[in-house]
């Protein structure tokens, strides 16, 4: 006995309005992430992470009294770097993933368009970032000890971390679009992780002068960090550090362009990048440029400007130099001295005489660390007429305008007293951006050898596709 | 020279038997008591549906498996030496995988080379497989270039590299057009008839076992619910068999049923459940036998064509084993 | 399609003139490492992170941040690190990536022991690991600016780099033994390989300490950077310093230990198998 079916209803004509595609494939998605357990596992991860590094910081506190603010910044400098890498472990096998397990064929047969289904997983993707930003609230709150400052910076954190993770989370999903394998996409967006943040790591922050202040701002890692730290501890304004604000924004709307106007259009079954671009993906102006300070060969004989500057001093103290200017190269060193007088005529207090670098210019301030081995001295209390010498020593680290002077600081009497310090006059240090395009001769090497592999690297594939695909007939 | 054990067992010896194999996972018992033999020469089929136990049968008798109990023997081998007992076996797994880089001729060779043959032996043995799977045009190609046919070439191939006694094939026409079964199914059966090899062919189509089969073990969940010759397994039914099967147009169905039950070789013509218009006919036993000469087929066909009942098809019992198999699956449901 | 010869001799038992089955499957993982394209691959990413990484430090030797000695010692550890990750993600997928491609079951039929099978994976696996530091050398000439720490670099470089090397290729494949899918099985080899990154972060001071130095020589790779610091930059005798090189040591026979003696023999089809 057959029946027949009124097949009239399910004709497509007469259809009910269906939600839109992204949201279903995000629907879909998300359930699939957060139930199928990868995404709490990663975020458990994430506190482990978490709770060791705070531990260490912690540590490290206890010998190196670390301020407050500071821990903050660097409580959620480490989630917003942690938390990228759960969104972006995601997004790399967002696509790839799927080529594997052979569930993308259906989902591209569905008439749906290739960019909806792309704006479905990212939002997915994206998912995990607001759950990290809210483990790391604990963290931040013990580490700060209620300082004022964790509002702000979680506020800011969650400004910078959201524009960070849409960017390397899309990052992550373009590459898989283009990944023919998992392993391949998740290699690939790791060493683009990996690229970014190795110049944060760097021993050694010389890396500034003027294109060094530009590569800094094209690496979105590095150009956060110098936002959330000079905003939060150094209390700059928002609108003084705009240019580090831009390098976060730039990035999430540049890899949104790529992702959805360049990327998702072209989502394919097989995953081949289109070989209209060169090959290795994606040049990635960032990852190309970030380490390489190119610096102009200056040679230019520094001048000492010898003669002694007047003294400048208050009632009973002057502070004189024997150096007024000098031009010097980077990475020369510079060897001053000052006087301490005691021009009064009572006894003055025990003394420090603390040396200050400023930066005329724009840019970074001077990091003293870096500048000079030892920038205070202290002083016994100087007699009426009496006066001291201090030899001063300066390495000329970064290019720049500089103004260095010597405070000398009066001990204050006692809790309820104050001093006031007296300053000498500037010395005007002007440091020329010394470059070698080939520093230590390295670059041949820095370039023959990738250049040189990566030669040798494609003899397989082009010995593969030598062996043109023949046609799978039987014989 | 590579060195041959002969096995010095006569056509007709046992090369597999095993006995009361077992596998438990937890609360779920995947095989219940396994036990059948299997001659050298011969096929045996392992049928069922999925989920019955085959590939678990065949991954314990691999040794890919531990069975929980019960124990088999391989061309006299114990199953308590599964290094020995992989020396004499060929397996041919379900859904294998192959590395697309390698040429099919260094894939054999490399097999070859595990199974403790010298470079070059491997190498010409390999030469010999391919040439006899019908693959020595395509030796030198990537795997990656071959259709999923060859690729089921190859792999029986690998499974006879080693020169086993018993070769088990999983599933092996997966995914293959009819002409490509029907090659692959020849080539497995000349294994047994042109090898003298003991040949275990698991499948859930019924037409490949019957076609190809000589003794069959019916398994459903997990369970043995029939085994012995494929003629004997029929035999077990325990109903009458259908003999031939005609199908009209289902307006027609009761009237086709009556003039068919009316002629005097015919015990039943039962309509098929699924509503498809098909009648299985029962004949009268004569002389033992309810095979249908072709004149009782020319009497129903001339019986209907004269009532003018339009006919839609006819198939003279080539679907006996499909009977027993479903009835014996639903009944172990139920 | 002919039909197949008969032949009346069953089975095949190792003939003389065979390799070890070792032999076998580290020269056809070999071939498929090399001539497939994969260990070039990272060798090209390792030569563009030194690239990178060489030229951060020569500008910072220029501007007398670092002298050369630390300059060449910094240079090791980066390609220690770089090469170890190139081993880890090898050996993670060695075991767990045939699973997922459906050809580990050929392997585990045939007659010779999983030890064999993970023998020869692992020296394959191994195989990266010289040239990587082959590849390290010109840039560590480059840095050394003629300086004599070269050759002694070289040397200990090689020397701890093959332990770590060798214990993390063991530590991945144990992972990758006990894993159904290549992703879980790199997933736990990088938190490994992070958490061993770890120590480097901590304070100088608290390295010092005796809770410092215990951590240190826990984590054979802050062993193997102590133990190149020590004796390259500080000149410390191999006297003073050689509990830093037992450290990658034992870490290597331990992970070799839990390989071959404990998860080879355990190796299925299915992780959970």
């Amino acid at each position: 006995m057959s029946a027949t079916h009124d097949l009239s209803s399910l004709a497509m004509g007469r259809q009910s309005r269906a939600a839109p595609v992204w949201w279903l494939v995000f629907r879909r998605e998300f359930v699939d992430l957060w139930t199928g357990g990868r995404v709490l596992m990663l975020l458990i991860l994430f506190t482990a992470i978490m709770s060791v590094t705070s531990v260490l910081r912690e540590l490290e506190s206890q010998l190196n009294l670390i301020p407050p603010v500071e821990m903050v910044f660097l409580t959620i400098l480490s989630s917003i770097s942690f938390g990228l890498f759960v969104g972006l472990v995601i997004a790399a096998d967002s696509f790839s993933g799927e080529r594997e397990r052979a569930t993308l064929e259906p989902l591209l047969l569905t008439p749906a368009r290739p960019r909806q289904i792309v704006v479905g997983k990212f939002l997915a993707a994206l998912s995990p970032w607001p759950v990290t930003l809210l483990l790391s609230v604990p963290y931040v709150w013990v580490l700060g000890q209620g300082d004022d400052s964790i509002g702000n910076g979680l506020m800011l954190g969650a400004l910078l971390g959201g524009l960070l993770a849409i960017a390397f989370t899309g990052l992550g999903m373009a590459v898989s679009i283009w990944s023919t394998s998992n392993r391949v996409s998740l290699f690939t967006s790791l060493l683009i992780y990996l690229v970014f943040l190795i110049p944060t790591q760097f021993p050694g922050s010389a890396q500034k002068g003027d294109l060094g202040y530009l590569v800094q701002q094209l690496n979105p890692l590095q150009a956060s960090s110098e936002f959330l730290e000079k905003v939060l501890v150094n209390n700059r304004t928002v609108s003084e550090k705009a240019p580090y604000l831009m390098a976060a924004i730039y990035a999430a709307v540049g890899v949104l362009v790529l992702l959805f106007l360049v990327a998702a259009p072209r989502l394919r079954l097989d995953g081949e990048a289109p070989r209209l671009t060169s090959p290795g993906w994606g040049r990635s102006r960032s990852a190309r440029v970030l380490a390489a300070p190119v610096l102009i060969l200056l040679l230019a004989s520094p001048q000492a400007g010898l003669a002694t500057a007047p003294a400048m001093g208050s009632d009973s103290l002057q502070v004189s130099t024997d150096l007024a200017y000098k031009t010097v190269n980077a990475g020369d060193t510079l060897h001053f001295s000052t006087v301490v007088t005691n021009t009064g005529t009572r006894p003055t207090p025990a003394l420090s005489v603390a040396m200050n670098i400023v930066k005329t210019g724009q840019g970074d301030p001077v990091d003293p660390e870096d500048w000079s081995p030892e920038r205070t001295q202290q002083l016994a209390a100087l007699a009426p007429g009496a006066s001291a010498k201090q030899s001063w020593t300066v390495d000329a680290v970064l290019e720049g305008d500089y103004m260095v002077y010597l405070t000398a600081i009066p001990k204050p009497s006692g809790t309820d007293a104050t001093s006031k310090p007296v300053s000498s006059p500037g010395i005007h240090l002007t440091v020329k951006a010394f470059t070698e395009s080939n520093p230590g001769g390295v670059l041949p090497v820095a370039i023959a050898m990738p250049l040189g592999l990566g030669l040798i690297a494609l003899v397989p594939r082009w010995r593969r596709r030598r062996r043109v695909d023949e046609p799978a007939v039987e014989p | 020279m590579f060195q041959t054990r002969d096995s010095g067992a006569d056509d007709r010896s046992q090369i597999l038997h095993a006995e009361g194999l077992r596998k438990v996972y937890g609360a779920r018992t995947a095989l219940k008591n396994l036990s059948f033999s299997l001659q050298a020469g011969r096929v045996v089929g392992f049928l069922g549906p999925n989920g019955a136990g085959k590939t678990t049968s065949i991954r314990i008798l691999t040794t890919i498996l531990q069975p929980s109990s019960g124990h088999f023997v391989v061309d006299g081998i114990s199953s308590d030496h599964p290094e020995e007992i992989r020396r004499r076996i060929g397996v041919l797994p379900e859904g294998l995988g192959f590395p697309r880089q390698l040429t099919g001729l260094r894939y054999l060779t490399y097999y070859g080379e595990l199974f403790g043959r010298a470079t070059a032996e491997a190498r010409a043995v390999a030469d010999q497989l391919l040439d006899e799977v019908g693959l020595k045009a395509r030796a030198q190609s990537p795997i990656g270039s071959y259709s999923h046919g060859m690729r089921q070439r190859l792999g029986i191939a690998r499974a006879l590299v080693n020169d086993p006694a018993v070769v088990f094939f999983d599933e092996p026409t997966l995914g293959l057009d009819p002409r490509g079964q029907r090659e692959l199914l020849g080539l497995i059966q000349a294994v047994a008839r042109q090898r003298h090899k003991g040949v275990v062919l698991s499948s859930h189509l019924l037409s490949e076992i019957e076609g190809v089969c000589d003794d069959v073990v019916i398994m459903n969940a997990g369970e043995v619910v029939a085994k012995g010759s494929v003629a004997d397994v029929i035999g077990q039914g325990g109903h009458d068999p259908i003999a031939v099967r005609v199908r009209v147009p289902v307006s027609a169905l009761d009237t086709a049923r009556g003039l068919i039950e009316a002629l005097p070789s015919v015990r039943a013509a039962v309509p098929a459940d699924d509503g498809s218009g098909w009648l299985g006919v029962q004949l009268v036993p004569e002389n033992g036998s309810s095979d249908p000469g072709p004149r009782t087929v020319n009497r129903i066909l001339e019986t209907l064509i004269a009532a003018d009942v339009p006919i839609a098809g006819v198939d003279s019992g080539a679907n006996r084993l499909e009977d027993v198999f479903l009835r014996l699956t639903t009944e172990t449901i139920q | 399609m002919t039909a197949p010869a008969a032949s009346a001799p069953v089975g095949v038992q190792t003939s003389r003139g065979a390799p070890p089955v070792w032999w076998v499957v580290m020269k056809q993982e070999l071939l498929e490492l090399w001539s497939g394209g994969r260990v070039l691959n990272f060798l090209v990413l390792f030569t563009l992170l030194m690239s990178l990484t060489a030229f951060l430090l020569a500008t910072n030797t220029e501007l007398h941040l670092l002298d050369p000695e630390q300059t060449v010692v910094v240079a090791l550890t980066s390609a220690l690190t770089f090469g170890l990750f190139i081993g880890l993600a090898i050996g993670a997928e060695s075991i767990s990536g045939e699973r997922e491609r459906a050809t580990l079951e050929p392997l585990l039929l045939t007659p010779s022991g999983n030890r064999q099978l993970v023998l020869g994976k692992f020296l394959a696996a191994m195989s990266p690991w010289p040239a990587a530091m082959a590849l390290t050398l010109p840039y560590m000439a480059a840095l050394s600016q003629g300086r004599q720490v070269l050759g002694e670099a070289v040397l200990w470089g090689a020397l701890s780099g093959t332990l770590l090397a060798g214990a993390f290729v063991a530590l991945a494949m144990m992972v990758s033994i006990w894993s159904n899918s290549s992703r879980l099985s790199l997933f736990i080899c990088l938190l490994v390989y992070a958490a061993s990154l770890i120590p480097a972060q901590l304070p100088t001071e608290f390295l010092a300490s005796p809770g410092g130095v215990l951590i240190t020589l826990l984590d054979p790779v802050e062993s193997s950077d102590q133990l190149l610091s020590k004796v390259l930059t500080s000149g410390e005798p191999l006297s003073q310093a050689w509990p830093y090189l037992a450290s990658p040591a034992i870490a290597l026979a331990l992970a070799l230990g839990a390989l071959f003696g404990y998860a080879a023999p355990r190796l299925r089809l299915t992780a959970r198998g």
